[in-house]
């Protein structure tokens, strides 16, 4: 395989520690179009370390990669911000996000007339890696922890998700499937959680945690993405979110969960950093509740560039097999 | 050499470069063969910039002097903005050279995009570099 080392440098370049991960980033920004002079910011933090689909830390079958932990150590280490009530302030742009996948900047051909994606052509069938790959996706050590009538379900509906899977008819994925928050705006009384989708079927999503004290309202109906209610633990934001529809996967691998859901979400900022973390009970599927925890990175100033995402299917009934990614 | 998923090249400061499906969603080879390519001349009537894949629309005039709508298709406008092509670098009346693959399904005038030839003389290929040596584009 040939690769283009001004890629790679450019790659490198963005992988520089937080200290200095803004001016990387910034003189990162250029993925030139061939011919048209066009500049398109590709340095800002989705496109650092976002993981690819079939990205599966530590067995959950989750596509959201953790951070190199070098690079969480450093961000711990920065001052953090307060509001005046003396809460920790999550706002910001925060990456590696959620949901997406592996993004790279394109390249220009020597002659300067040709513009590469960089994406893989891919060959007419699955190659058995990555058949493999998918089957190791479905076998993690770290899955849902499903009831044993569960499991088979869940099984078909991974192995066949590409006809099973209601975000791929571009229903939205819900929580916590769509992930950590891609950007915070935190004020008295509620937080905004607002999520860059714009690699995945989801649409625009968004989360409002009230935190002004009131109990769960009763009277909401269930949805995707669930009633949120946040306190403060000391520095941990701690969400209590519930009252979700029962037609939304975790992941993409067909695990499903019941109407009697229930997540907790905790953030903790310390620096330039966040501890997201994840609990998520179903006492009608699991046996356990399944613990999910990244860590977020603040990423560059002004680099909220959360993109409309509309979602319209054309293509799902062309699809001749299962083959997923 | 062989190119997948696990096709990394370790770069300093510990990320890695990965080879990247064209389609984030299905897989490629769930809707098209990459191994039959098609090639047509065509002007630009439509662009879908949407989730879960961008689609460009054109008519292709064929030897009878038939216009034929043609659909094509590649990855999301995310991935492709971050990639560098942006959908205003097509126009709807841009005649162009597009070169696909075909649907396995069958669906005549469907296909995946592996390249647009512009008038002027530059291109857009939807793949890498080295997915297009010894190929024309």
């Amino acid at each position: 395989m040939k690769f283009r080392f001004v890629d790679c440098a450019r790659v490198a370049g963005l992988a520089l520690t937080v200290s200095c991960l803004i001016p990387a980033i910034a003189a990162a920004q250029t993925a030139p179009a061939p011919t048209q002079g066009k500049k398109v910011a590709t340095g800002y933090g989705l496109d650092k370390d976002q993981p690819f689909a079939g990205a599966d830390p530590n067995g959950t079958g989750l596509p959201w990669r953790e951070p190199p932990p070098e690079e969480v150590e450093a961000a711990r280490k920065g001052p953090t911000p307060r509001l005046a009530d003396g809460h920790p302030d999550l706002t910001g742009f925060w990456a590696p996000a959620g949901w997406g996948y592996a993004v790279s900047a394109g390249s220009d051909s020597a002659d300067g007339k040709t513009h590469f994606t960089q994406r893989r052509q891919e060959g007419p069938v699955q190659p058995p890696d990555k058949v493999a790959e998918l089957k190791h996706r479905l076998e993690g050590s770290n899955l849902p922890p499903y009831k044993p009538e569960v499991i088979e379900r869940v099984k078909f509906l991974g192995t066949h998700q590409s006809h099973e899977d209601p975000a791929f008819k571009c229903a939205p994925k819900g929580f916590p499937r769509v992930g950590p928050p891609t950007e915070i705006v935190q004020v008295p009384n509620e937080i905004v959680f607002l999520y860059d989708t714009v690699n995945s079927s989801e649409q625009n999503a968004f989360r409002v945690v009230s935190t002004d004290g009131r109990e769960h309202d009763p009277t909401l109906n269930p949805s995707y993405y669930g009633d949120s209610i946040g306190h403060w633990e000391g520095n941990t934001m701690v969400i209590d979110v519930t009252n979700f529809v029962d037609d939304t996967w975790l992941s993409q691998n067909g695990t499903i969960h019941s109407d009697a859901m229930h997540v907790v979400e905790k953030l903790t900022r310390e620096g330039f950093m966040i501890d997201w973390q994840i609990t998520i009970e179903d006492p009608k599927m699991f046996t356990r509740p399944w613990v999910i925890e990244r860590h977020l990175i603040h990423g560059l100033k002004g680099g909220h560039a959360l993109e409309e995402a509309p979602c319209v299917d054309h293509d799902y009934g062309h699809l001749v097999n299962d083959d997923r990614n | 050499m062989r190119r997948n998923l696990r096709s990394v090249l370790a770069v300093p400061f510990g990320l890695l470069w990965l080879a990247i499906p064209v389609l984030a969603h299905h897989s490629a080879t769930a809707e098209f063969d990459t191994s039959k390519t098609f090639t047509v001349k065509a002007t630009l009537t439509k662009l879908e910039w949407i989730n879960p894949h961008v689609y460009m629309y054109a008519d292709v005039t064929d030897e009878t002097g038939k216009v034929i709508p043609y659909s094509f298709e590649t990855g999301p406008p995310g991935n492709l903005r971050r990639a560098g092509v942006l959908r205003t670098m097509f126009n709807v009346g841009d005649v162009v050279t597009i070169d696909a693959s075909v649907a396995k399904d069958g669906t005549k005038h469907l296909g995946l995009l592996k390249a647009v030839h512009f008038a002027d003389g530059h291109t857009i290929v939807f793949g890498s570099a080295a997915d297009s040596e010894g190929k024309n584009y």
